[in-house]
């Protein structure tokens, strides 16, 4: 079976900002990786390469066994990413996200799965509440509830614990269980290595676009923040 | 088929933010009436010149609102994400084209529904016994005018000068829409016993089909990074 992820000499430029540098990556299906690195070190740009949103100016690449150039429709459908903001509608309720998520997913889900996957993540009581009202943590909450919606083969969380308190990390933790649960390969990208490291089984750390191994035992033992990964760059 | 509900997932997420916001509707309303009431001001009363001019006169309404809404079409998105919030999702690109198409459409044919009355009474023109040959001139205009401008919209959305962009750009490529609509508009209202009217109504079914083709086909393209 192919790999959940394969990346072969992969880069991505924006002008004269080299971005991404020859990317070599092999994530096998079911694991879990900590993509751990400070702010602007690129973890953001190749989530996105990899669920297609941007094309790789050099290199190529598979997800889930599909090109990641040529087979863009075959990985989205495949493939989810929760972004920092979240790809929600702040003049909309929670439950009506989900169901526009869903409309464009083409699934035909109940009234009862709406509830269900709301109820999950403790929003059942402000579903109909527009998401403007809500704080960041229960903006996170429903892109989680999004998320979840379809099964996927690849889980690509960026920053999933920003902005989160203790009982929303720890739903953050739950999901990702979960994921592994069913098969699911996910790839959390995050500046808090502690946060990040405690779900994985990998861990890789992108600087300046260059990806470098780390010990996994190592990073979560030193739980090493935002401030230190730049620190220890600089 | 599924293309199809795609887009009206789309067109109701749009039309839902836009009835609980109405930031787009009021402003297009209130701007269009401005315009009408500066061109009724300038021209003053003179009714035979007022009704000549009145195809011409309410095009420009149309077009200068209809600038307002294409502006908003895809920064509407922002709040989500931008436009890759769309793009995330698996399936024809091309369903986003249509979704916000059919949005700028009707939001567009809801302003002419008022737009058009408001005309008849500052102009002091007859439009109730030409209301449906007005009609189907109003919705091949407002389709054709929709077309471009969604298409463009779409390419301008990243662009720092976007609102000075997309009237630059749209303008031009409208030509012959215009030349269509104000011509067919004109004659109707000032009376077309020899059918004239026809010929700018075949040249405005002509651009709305060339240009429906055109940009549905290349917009995943334009969509790109």
């Amino acid at each position: 079976m192919s790999p959940a992820v394969e990346l072969k000499d992969l880069s991505k430029r924006f002008g004269w900002n080299r971005v991404l540098r020859g990317i070599d990556l092999r994530v096998e299906r079911g694991t879990t990786l900590a993509l751990v690195g400070p702010n602007g070190a690129g973890k953001t740009t190749l989530l996105k390469c990899l669920v297609t949103l941007l094309h790789p100016s050099g290199g190529s690449g598979t997800v889930c066994g599909f090109d990641l150039i040529e087979q863009t429709d075959e990985i989205r459908e495949r493939v989810g990413l929760l972004t920092v903001r979240g790809y929600i509608y702040d003049d909309l309720s929670a439950e009506e996200n989900l169901r526009f998520t869903a409309r464009m997913c083409g699934l035909d889900l109940r009234d009862e799965d709406y509830a269900s996957a709301l109820t999950r993540v403790g929003l059942e009581r402000v579903a109909d509440q527009r998401v403007r009202t809500f704080s960041t943590g229960m903006r996170k909450r429903v892109v989680l509830a999004q998320l979840r919606l379809r099964p996927l083969e690849l889980a690509l969380l960026d920053e999933p614990y920003a902005g989160l308190d203790r009982q929303g990390m720890s739903l953050v933790d739950e999901f990702v269980r979960e994921f592994r649960a069913a098969g699911t390969t996910v790839i959390i990208a995050s500046h808090q290595a502690g946060e990040a490291t405690r779900s994985a089984e990998q861990t890789l750390v992108l600087r300046e676009g260059r990806l470098e191994s780390m010990d996994h035992d190592e990073a979560a033992r030193s739980h090493l923040s935002a401030q230190n990964i730049g620190a220890e760059q600089a | 088929m599924e293309l199809l509900r795609r887009s009206w997932a789309i067109v109701w997420k749009d039309l839902l933010i836009e009835a609980r916001t109405k930031q787009a509707f009021n402003a297009m309303v209130f701007f269009a009436a401005l315009v009408l009431f500066i061109f009724s001001f300038a021209l003053g009363p003179d009714t035979q010149l007022l009704r000549e001019v009145s195809g011409g006169l309410l095009w420009v309404g149309i077009a200068f609102t209809g600038i307002l809404s294409l502006n908003r079409t895809y920064q509407s998105e922002e709040t989500s994400g931008g436009i890759e919030g769309l793009r995330v999702y698996p399936g024809d690109p091309r369903a986003i084209f249509l979704g916000k198409l059919f949005g700028n459409i009707i939001v567009l044919l809801a302003v002419e529904a008022v737009l058009f009355p408001a005309a008849a009474v500052l102009f002091q023109i007859e439009m109730l016994p030409h209301a449906w040959e007005l009609a189907g001139v109003a919705l091949l205009g407002t389709i054709g005018f929709s077309i471009v401008g969604t298409f463009y919209a779409a390419l301008t959305v990243n662009l720092r000068a976007r609102e000075v962009m997309l009237p630059l750009l749209l303008f031009p490529a409208l030509v012959p829409m215009l030349l269509g609509a104000v011509n067919a508009t004109t004659l109707i209202l000032v009376g077309d016993p020899m059918q004239d009217s026809d010929i700018w109504i075949r040249l405005l079914i002509a651009f709305d089909v060339i240009f429906f083709v055109i940009s549905t086909w290349i917009f995943p393209i334009a969509l790109e990074e």
